[in-house]
């Protein structure tokens, strides 16, 4: 690649890219690095290689370099697929910076064959047009337009408070497992105050059920356990009563038992 | 004189101000509208119930400076080319600040679970028990996963920049084609923005989703057979090595999109036959040849089951239109609400949708006759004519129950046409004498109306706005809506078995619940879990499929993709639930125990205990 600045360059920034979102701790900040790595240089490079001999105009460079970035990614997932290592972090980076590299090489190699054309060629090829110096009003207008996008974003991911949404409670009890002896039953509350409750739970061949009263916080939840003490399945129904309404069933839930363990507690 | 020497020195200033900046302050206008848009999303979350006419306040911010832009004369290619991927950006802006921000498209949930299993397992092709079909095309989840493993980054965020990145591949790629095919760069910026009239670009082809990432690179395949004709001889080697490595990735990205692109290199081939009157095969014939091979082999290798998939779909909308056409079926109500409870579009936003439409037919014509004139001997200008008439039959299918989905699906790719013919009708150059800024007035006008008009027509107008899955309870603490919280205690509660549930609660239990959930395209459950009672043949086919859990999602909104996610108002009427007895129904199934109970989501346990051994029969 000597002689050819621009494919020493983006091989340099791809290396940097690699690894940096290898080594850099934190996620968010490897998206800087990861972004080029997977979405432009891949592109650059191939474009580069399969142009090599007849530099591109600007207009198709800036498709060419997304679209065939991204198909890249597409049939080199394929490619891991099938690789010892699956689809990881560091096949990526591998596969990535190998692409990269021997597009590079290529194109400087390819380039080299057709030196004698490329006096003529870079007359002819349509330069990516250089941005001039930008004024101070410019570079005000994009940071504040930078500071909107950013509020913007920021308020799409912020939750609210909306009295209006339908509160509700969830009562529930764990799926059971062939060994399960015992049962989970749990009341979470999704409701926009506090609330008061009655729990009921009736364990089959016991004489007494089982009752809880307690109140719970919004996202608030109340647990109990259930064992089972005889030598077969019994069957468990829970019911929950809100406070305000003590004599209708709110929720319902059951589930069975298997030996062993000891009663309700 | 003085005061009106300083006016005219001022005046010229601000001038000055505006020529020098204009592409900036532009930036501060999408900027500004995206920020109007979020607040509107903001506001209808949080229960405010903003006007509608602040989030389309929003949209115009956006579109209008661009457009009008666009129909200068003096604007270069290069700003143009910028002026059109910032709209496409700033358009997705939209979108992204209307999500939770989770996914809250049904089609999100599917490919999100598929991320999600790339990322858990290291490979692809894990199953997907909603849409099989989809974990034979894993193109985007496989491009997301080089962004998830390298950053971490949820599936949601990961999905969001890849899409973003699609979204600039279609607009850079259209704007490039159109330009090379009507050697016009004002033709090509119109023709790039009405594309974004479709009524697909604003939610549903910004969703993350295989025809997402499909589309745009479908653009690029054109683009890279336009350049072929008109590239040196040097260079169309490499046009031809970068269309086919294009074509490959689509081929494993997207079924429909892999046929259109068939179908267009073949039609391109005829087409270039016809226009060189030449007598042995033209055009770009071993483009479509290597197309057509590579979608067979990955079809008959690989994803046989999409025959399965789309065969009754096809049928379905064939048998349709013709029992519409004959009378014998009635057509589709256009801007109803899917149920009672939900109000039809309001009149002038229908009149805003329809004015659209009538817009894009009246300048048919006048776009028609312009690619007959200029451009009849470029075959692609050809079938971007073909496709701009085949366009409004296929919204005719629109009117028909069931072909609308298929009407839909053809329409985005018939609009690149119709966008080029419309980019073609010239009407920002009249000028007359009395006021010689009205045609391109009237260009911007026309442009809105169709943007506007056709992201009403694409997305129904209750959810325009986002409404939330997630809110502050009046107390502080975060709650969850019904079906969100009823995935996010799945998750919590791993056991073995597969779960039955309608559309909405099945496609959180994929994500964020995880879980192996079957609906709408393997069960018939969708037709089950509503019933009444619980048939010989339905018990069966819950003991044939493995279902352990059932969800009943009592909601009128259950069954609905786009509006069965987020909480219900207070004191909403229930009138339209299903009734009691399709919950109690269950408690018939021999053992079965009510496990999970929220009122409104019910689920039942048919076979408690059951080990691992059953699920993997």
């Amino acid at each position: 690649m000597r002689g050819h600045r621009d494919l020493r360059l983006l091989f340099a920034l791809t290396v940097i890219c690699a690894l940096g979102s290898l080594i850099t701790p934190l996620g968010a900040a490897r998206v800087i690095f990861a972004v080029p790595l997977t979405l432009i240089f891949p592109g650059y490079a191939i474009v580069a290689a399969a142009f090599a001999s007849r530099p591109l105009a600007w207009p198709e460079r800036v498709p060419l370099t997304l679209g065939i970035s991204l198909a890249c990614l597409a049939l080199s997932s394929l490619v891991l697929n099938y690789t010892p290592g699956g689809i990881r972090g560091l096949p990526w980076v591998l596969i990535l910076v190998l692409v990269v590299f021997f597009c590079c090489r290529s194109a400087a190699t390819r380039r080299g064959r057709s030196s004698r054309r490329r006096n003529r060629v870079d007359q002819e090829a349509d330069p990516l047009p250089k941005p001039g110096k930008p004024r101070p009003a410019t570079v005000l207008l994009a940071a504040v337009a930078l500071a909107m996008i950013a509020a913007a974003l920021i308020l799409a991911q912020a939750t609210f408070d909306n009295n209006n949404a339908a509160g509700y409670t969830q009562l529930w009890v764990s799926p059971p497992k062939p060994t399960d002896t015992s049962a989970e039953i749990g009341v979470t509350s999704e409701q926009q105050t506090t609330r008061g409750y009655r729990l009921v739970v009736e364990v089959e061949g016991e004489d007494s059920p089982l009752v809880q009263t307690f109140e719970l916080e919004p996202s608030q939840t109340h647990l109990t356990t259930v064992n089972a003490a005889t030598e077969s399945p019994v069957g468990v129904e829970a019911k929950l009563y809100l406070r305000s309404n003590p004599d209708r069933v709110y929720r319902r839930v059951s589930t069975q038992l298997n030996p062993a363990g000891a009663s309700a507690r | 004189m003085e005061a009106a020497a300083i006016r005219r020195k001022t005046s010229a200033r601000s001038r000055g101000f505006l020529s020098s900046n204009r592409v900036a302050l532009i930036v501060l206008a999408c900027a500004a509208g995206i920020l109007v848009c979020s607040i509107a999303n903001a506001m209808s979350r949080a229960g405010e119930d903003p006007t509608p006419l602040l989030y389309w306040a929003g949209v115009l911010v956006i579109v209008v400076p661009i457009f009008y832009r666009l129909t200068s004369e003096e604007a270069s290619p290069g700003e143009r080319l910028a002026l059109v991927c910032l709209l496409g950006l700033s358009l997705y802006g939209v979108k992204l600040v209307r999500d939770a921000p989770i996914f809250t498209f049904a089609d999100e949930f599917l490919h999100g679970y598929n991320s999600n299993q790339v990322s858990q397992y290291h490979h692809l092709f894990h199953d997907n028990p909603i849409l099989e079909t989809s974990k034979y095309y894993p193109g985007l989840e496989g491009a997301t996963s080089a962004l998830r493993s390298l950053t971490g980054l949820s599936g949601y965020t990961a999905g969001a920049i890849v899409i973003g990145a699609a979204r600039l591949l279609a607009m850079s790629a259209m704007f490039v084609l159109f330009w090379r095919v009507s050697d016009s760069a004002r033709i090509a910026g119109l023709g790039t923005a009405i594309f974004t009239g479709n009524f697909n670009f604003l939610f549903w082809s910004a969703q993350f989703s295989y025809q997402s990432m499909a589309l745009p690179m479908l653009l690029l395949i054109l683009l890279a057979v336009v350049e072929l004709e008109i590239a040196p001889r040097a260079a169309r080697g490499a046009w031809r090595g970068l269309a086919a490595l294009t074509i490959a990735a689509v081929v494993v990205t997207h079924h429909i999109t892999s046929y259109a692109v068939v179908a267009t290199l073949f039609v391109l081939s005829l087409l270039t036959a016809f226009v060189e009157r030449a007598r042995k095969p033209a055009g770009p014939w071993k483009l479509a040849l290597l197309a057509f091979g590579l979608t067979v082999l990955w079809l008959v290798f690989i994803a046989s089951a999409t025959v399965e998939y789309i065969s009754p779909t096809v049928t379905n909308a064939i048998e349709s239109s013709f029992h519409t056409a004959a009378g014998e079926a009635p057509t589709r109500d256009l801007f109803q609400g899917a149920t009672s409870n939900i109000q039809p579009t309001p009149t002038p936003a229908r009149a805003v949708a329809l004015l659209a439409v009538l817009a894009l037919i009246a300048g048919l014509p006048f776009g028609l006759l312009t690619v007959w004139r200029r451009y009849r001997q470029q075959p692609v200008a050809l079938l971007f004519g073909l496709s701009a008439i085949g366009f409004f039959g296929a919204l005719a299918l629109r009117l028909t129950p069931a072909a609308w989905e298929t009407g839909n699906r053809a329409s985005e790719f018939l609009f690149i046409g119709l966008a080029f013919v419309i980019g073609c009708v010239g009407l920002e150059r009249w000028r007359p004498a009395p006021a010689r800024w009205a045609g391109r007035a009237l260009a911007a006008t026309a442009l809105t109306v169709i943007v506007i008009g056709g992201a009403i027509s694409g997305w129904p107008w209750d959810s325009q706005l986002a409404q939330p899955v997630r809110t502050h309870s009046e107390e502080g603490p975060t709650i969850s809506s019904p079906p969100l919280a009823m995935a996010e205690w799945a998750q919590d509660h791993r056991a073995e078995g597969k779960i039955g549930a309608l559309v909405a609660t099945s496609r959180l239990l994929l994500d964020p619940g995880d879980r192996r959930v079957y609906s709408d395209f393997t069960a018939n459950l969708v037709e089950i879990i509503p019933d009444d009672a619980l048939l010989s043949w339905q018990r069966e086919l819950l003991r044939e499929k493995n279902i352990r859990f059932v969800v009943v999602d009592r909601r009128e909104v259950g069954g609905d993709g786009i509006r069965g996610f987020f909480f219900s108002e207070q004191g909403a009427s229930t009138d339209g639930w299903l009734p009691r007895s399709s919950v109690t129904k269950f408690g018939t199934f021999p053992g079965a125990t009510r496990i999970y109970d929220s009122g409104s989501i019910v689920i039942y346990d048919l076979e408690p205990g059951r080990d691992g051994e059953a699920e993997k029969r």
